[in-house]
């Protein structure tokens, strides 16, 4: 074992670094292995990996680890050079080996001994392996994990009047899986989806499908399903090694579909009345798969922050018995609790954070199918998708950069035979890219291809020559410009891209800029926040309300004299900016005497700058963001809510936003 | 489908709400005004921290505003990701399976859909609203048009 030397622990920690990269891998190839199990390349990669795991354990002289993946190795190498078949039953063993090997990197990350998880079953079961094969499941009693009673939501008491019309019998299987068997969802799922083909599923707990939670839940799962009855067939598809029993009952369906009253009552009218979770909200929360790293994180502030609440009661209590708490303690635990926060709020968002290639995945073959329709060749270029970016963003921009990317190819690129009379290749290329600069994501779209058709836009939407290209092309993203009749013939050149950017406007706090030149491309660049969940602002106030301002759209904040805080443009530093009120913005009553001085605060945006006048500044502050109602935001000035420490609300104002209803009073 | 439902009432009249669009009932309190919002919000209310806006029902339906009552309440309604705060003057019951319950129909002032059903009997006359459905034919029927540059006057 490794002592504490400082070269050990590097070495150790750059071991727990490489192993936990590979088993996240041997998981990935695990299971792809598991929907197909004549995929020798995943056969050859898990080899790899398990090889790499032994060499490195061995090295370290984790022998419990060691000698596990040496096994497993044997297995392998069996396998791949198809000695032994691929059987469902190997595939399981093979999961519980990978298992146990993960369940030892864990102990050995802890400071524990890897040689504390018993595996001389597995060793054994390995063994067995290699000359034929072995039997598995005993059977135990096991404790209902999950209550007799079970909440169907609207979708799916339907399936089961259809059910029940049909003349199906309602089924409900319970499945105990060894708590001790790793990769316990795998294994349910694998009953799950035989099970899909023999039967109507109707609701599983824990999710199956979306939303998949930790795999310490899937010790017990519980199918509720429709059939006919063919119970020796769904019998027949829980057999798999590792479930230590299961019990399917018949269910009656009038218990679900008869007077289905909501638990508690509502009609107790009061603010702390039971609270009745809204219909259906186990099946319609969405559930992430977190690093647990990152969930540690999270629980060791929670730890300081446990503490920290304890010392606020040991201050207060102090002070009951006279004896005033000293400052300096009432700082120091001010300060800890604002360090707690930081590090919370950090965790959290990074929980909430995902690579793009998520999202990048299904472009390629888009692109693939859609050339192809079109009779045209295209080279699909990436970049960036490791760049990480809060998930609810990413849910949100899946349409529209389909969007962007069809109108590219359908209008941008041109077919092979003008390409080559362009005097360019014959294949165009469309370029994806993502970049995190500074506190924004970067999202390019580009195509080599014939570029916007500004005069035919000029034209079409009868503006003057006057009108800058810029302005024009800022046009086909206004709100309604497809929709306008005279443009409608423009046979879809920019069309519905106006809808693409009033979503990434209003819902994802984004701009969205575009560049062309004639005969060379298009560029559409879509700016994000990186977080939609917190933003850090500046609170400020405008008669008798209060707003949020983020700290990422301004430049500074200035005092204007008297005389200045009149007329539409101010000179700030020596540049003349648009400037704009916010009780005129907002239609805000009231009046504000007069004041010698009011506070501007200078926006700097991709679109332009302006000096916004307000009444107060307050404080910074950093803000949750929460979405509001659209009967709330009738001028979309607002980008959102926060629910302030004292459990007050603000309203965040969409900076963009502002300055584009602005550019509308000044000229 | 069977017929369950939160009743109440402005003036004399009875109305209900699905109760699967229910959440909450509580009191109304004060709430935070809304610049620039239509006048049948309210405000906004913080309901353990969303952001949930109050519309005075009478003002939706077009009914004389009342004096505030002491019974007044809010009654919270979510569907899907929406969730709204209902101004009424009192919360009545809960009414389940009721035999006189008729699908459909309609009231003065309002579309066809926004009325899910009526129960009428010699006592009373109760009119189910399908509030979510209401809204979105309003915001529909009359677009609060996006600031667009230059649109502003």
């Amino acid at each position: 074992m490794p002592t504490a030397g400082i070269d050990d622990k590097r070495l150790l920690s750059a071991f727990l670094e490489e192993a936990e990269e590979l088993l996240e891998k041997l998981n990935q190839a695990l299971l792809k292995l598991e929907r197909d199990r004549t995929r020798e390349d995943l056969v050859h990669e898990i080899f790899r990996i398990i090889h790499s795991l032994k060499s490195e354990a061995a090295l370290l002289e984790f022998k419990g680890l060691s000698e596990l993946a040496h096994r497993l190795e044997d297995v392998l190498e069996e396998i791949r050079n198809q000695r032994l078949p691929l059987t469902r039953t190997l595939m399981d063993v093979i999961f519980t080996a990978s298992d146990a090997i993960q369940e030892m990197v864990r102990r050995i990350s802890h400071g524990e001994k890897d040689t504390d998880v018993e595996v001389s079953s597995i060793i054994a079961e390995l063994d067995t392996q290699l000359p034929g094969m072995g039997e598995s499941p005993g059977s135990q009693v096991r404790v209902e994990l999950f209550p007799a009673e079970v909440h169907f939501d609207n979708l799916e008491i339907v399936q089961l009047q259809e059910a029940r019309d049909r003349g199906e019998t309602l089924y409900r299987l319970t499945l105990d899986i060894d708590e001790h068997a790793a990769m316990k969802y795998p294994r349910a799922y694998l009953v799950f989806n035989k099970l899909e083909q023999l039967v109507n599923m109707v609701k599983t707990q824990p999710g199956m499908v979306e939303p998949i939670e930790e795999d310490a839940f899937y010790t017990q799962v519980r199918f509720y399903f429709t059939s006919e009855d063919d119970e020796g067939e769904i019998i027949k598809a829980c057999d798999i090694d590792q479930v230590s029993s299961r019990r399917l009952e018949k269910l009656e369906y009038g218990e679900y579909l008869e007077t289905e009253l909501p638990e508690t009552s509502v009609s107790t009218a009061e603010r702390e009345g039971p609270e009745r979770a809204p219909a259906g909200s186990w099946q319609e929360k969405s559930y992430i798969r977190v690093e647990t790293s990152k969930l540690n994180d999270i629980w060791r502030s929670l730890g300081d922050l446990v503490i920290c609440k304890a010392r606020v009661r040991r201050l207060f209590e102090s002070q009951q018995t006279d004896r005033a708490p000293l400052r300096s303690e009432l700082e120091a635990v001010s300060d800890s609790l604002e360090k707690i926060t930081r590090e919370m709020q950090q965790a959290m968002v990074e929980t909430r954070m995902v690579s793009v290639a998520a999202l990048f995945k299904k472009f390629p073959r888009l692109v693939r199918d859609l050339s192809r329709k079109l009779g045209k060749k295209v080279a699909l270029l990436i970049h960036g998708k490791e760049t990480e970016i809060d998930r609810s963003i990413i849910e949100v921009l899946s349409d529209p950069l389909t969007h962007i990317i069809r109108n590219a190819l359908d209008h941008g690129i041109e077919t092979p035979a003008e390409r080559l009379k362009q005097g360019k290749e014959e294949q165009g290329q469309l370029v994806l890219s993502a970049q995190q600069q500074g506190g924004r994501i970067v999202l390019d779209i580009s195509d080599d291809g014939r570029g916007l058709d500004i005069e035919k836009i000029r034209a079409k939407a009868d503006l003057e020559q006057s009108v800058s290209d810029e302005e024009v092309i800022k046009l086909i993203f206004s709100p309604g410009f497809s929709t306008k009749e005279r443009v409608s013939d423009l046979s879809g050149r920019g069309v519905g891209l106006d809808v693409v950017a009033t979503r990434i406007r209003n819902e994802l706090k984004g701009e969205v800029l575009v560049t062309s030149v004639p005969g060379r491309g298009t560029r559409i660049t879509i700016l994000l926040p990186l977080t939609l969940t917190i933003v850090h602002a500046l609170v400020i106030r405008c008669r008798e309300f209060y707003f949020a301002i983020p700290m990422q759209d301004m430049d500074e904040t200035v005092s204007i004299p008297l005389e200045k805080q009149e007329g539409i443009e101010i000179s700030v530093d020596g540049e003349s900016l648009p400037l704009l009120r916010l009780e005129n913005l907002l239609g805000l009553d009231g009046r504000e005497e007069p004041r010698s001085e009011r506070s501007g605060i200078i926006l700097n945006l991709q679109a332009g700058r302006c000096c916004l006048l307000v009444d107060e500044l307050i404080e910074e502050e950093d803000v949750v963001i929460k979405p509001i109602d659209e009967l709330l935001n009738p001028k979309r000035l607002f980008s959102g809510a926060a629910v302030r420490g004292d459990g007050g609300i603000l309203f965040i104002l969409h900076s963009a936003r502002i300055l584009e209803a602005g550019e509308g009073t000044g000229k | 489908m069977d017929f369950r439902c939160v009743s109440f009432s402005l003036d004399e009249e009875q109305f209900g709400l699905h109760l699967d669009d229910v959440v909450h009932i509580i009191r109304f309190e004060q709430v935070l005004p809304v610049p620039g919002a239509p006048a049948m919000v309210e405000g906004i209310l913080n309901l353990r921290g969303e952001v949930v806006p109050i519309i005075n029902l009478r003002t939706l339906l077009g009914m004389r505003e009342a004096a505030a009552g002491r019974r007044q309440r809010v009654i919270i309604i979510r569907r899907e990701a929406r969730i709204l705060g209902l101004l009424v003057d009192s919360v009545r019951e809960i009414k389940v399976n009721e035999a006189d319950y008729q699908p459909g129909g309609g009231r003065p002032g309002l579309a066809d859909g926004a009325v899910l059903g009526v129960v009428k009997t010699d006592e009373e006359n109760l009119t189910v609203l399908d509030i979510f459905l209401l809204l979105a034919e309003r915001a529909s029927a009359a677009p609060a048009a996006p600031a667009a540059p230059g649109e502003r006057r």
